[in-house]
């Protein structure tokens, strides 16, 4: 009999971002992105939460190793991401907006694939202390 | 049945250390790094509970009796060294995951009148390991 864990680990960045669509026109953009499209743009102490699923290793009674996981979100979210402007230092924002939707997407894209077997299950993102985003695995439905 | 829950936290300190069995010391730090020493936390417990709210007292448990239990479960680990005084951890290493399982198993088989549905496990803030129970058939 194996039990099914989940492991959460949480993380920080602060980055500046600013929602803007070139799609639109000025005025389109001041009333869909308030005072998120300043064009000198803002930023925030964005908190990252990622769970792992899996049935603990026998020898660790490790869902996944922290130090791996640590390094893997180090080299592909908090060092790429942290203390910069998302939407003009980084390329992952390119053609993309920066809101807290997406952000949550493209974490969960490049960390699915590089967790060394693990499972990942969940990308929570708090953008600030009253709202956060969330990504799962499956279905919302099969979730609720 | 509604999918309503009663959660409780509860914080608890204990010791541990990761080593395997039968490795060097050299080994075990290799692996676990200096969690491979002895060294302790302060553990925080959240239980969720579900069941149907009893229409004679409007609760799906009552809250101090699940207080109760829960620190019941929490005193076999509380202020110990939970490698060599918790009889659960001599067939694995206490990580969050497996306190989580730990505790879920103990926590479930005193409460009667409703299921537990998940324990959660946070060693430190920014680390928490969650069981909801679910078993995978190898």
């Amino acid at each position: 009999m194996k039990l099914k864990v989940y492991l959460t680990r949480i993380y920080r960045f602060s980055s500046a971002h600013r929602l803007y669509s070139p799609r639109l026109t000025e005025e389109e953009n001041r009333a869909v992105f308030g005072n998120c499209g300043n064009p000198k743009g803002h930023g925030h102490n964005y908190i990252l939460e990622v769970t792992i699923s899996g049935i603990p290793d026998p020898l660790t009674g490790m869902v996944i190793r922290r130090q791996n996981l640590d390094r893997i979100v180090e080299d592909k979210i908090i060092q790429p991401w942290d203390h910069r402007h998302l939407d003009e230092d980084t390329a992952d924002f390119k053609g993309n907006f920066s809101t807290g939707e997406v952000i949550t997407r493209i974490v969960w894209e490049k960390l699915r694939s590089c967790l060394e077997g693990a499972s990942l299950s969940k990308i929570k993102l708090w953008e600030t202390s009253s709202s956060f985003f969330e990504y799962f695995e499956k279905d919302i439905e099969t979730v609720l | 049945m509604e999918r309503i829950f009663i959660s409780c936290r509860l914080e608890f300190s204990a010791s541990h250390y990761y080593r395997a069995a039968g490795w060097s010391e050299e080994d075990n730090f290799k692996e676990f790094g200096k969690a491979s020493r002895h060294h302790g936390h302060n553990y925080m417990i959240e239980a969720a509970v579900h069941g149907g709210i009893n229409p004679e007292t409007g609760m799906i448990i009552n809250i101090r009796e699940l207080k109760k239990m829960i620190k019941e479960v929490l005193e076999t680990v509380d202020h110990k060294n939970l490698n060599e005084e918790v009889p659960y951890f001599q067939s694995c290493l206490p990580t969050p995951e497996n306190l989580a399982c730990y505790f879920f198993q103990a926590l479930s088989s005193k409460i009667q009148t409703a299921c537990t549905a998940s324990v959660r496990v946070y060693e430190e803030e920014s680390l928490y390991a969650e069981y909801r129970g679910e078993v995978v058939k190898a």
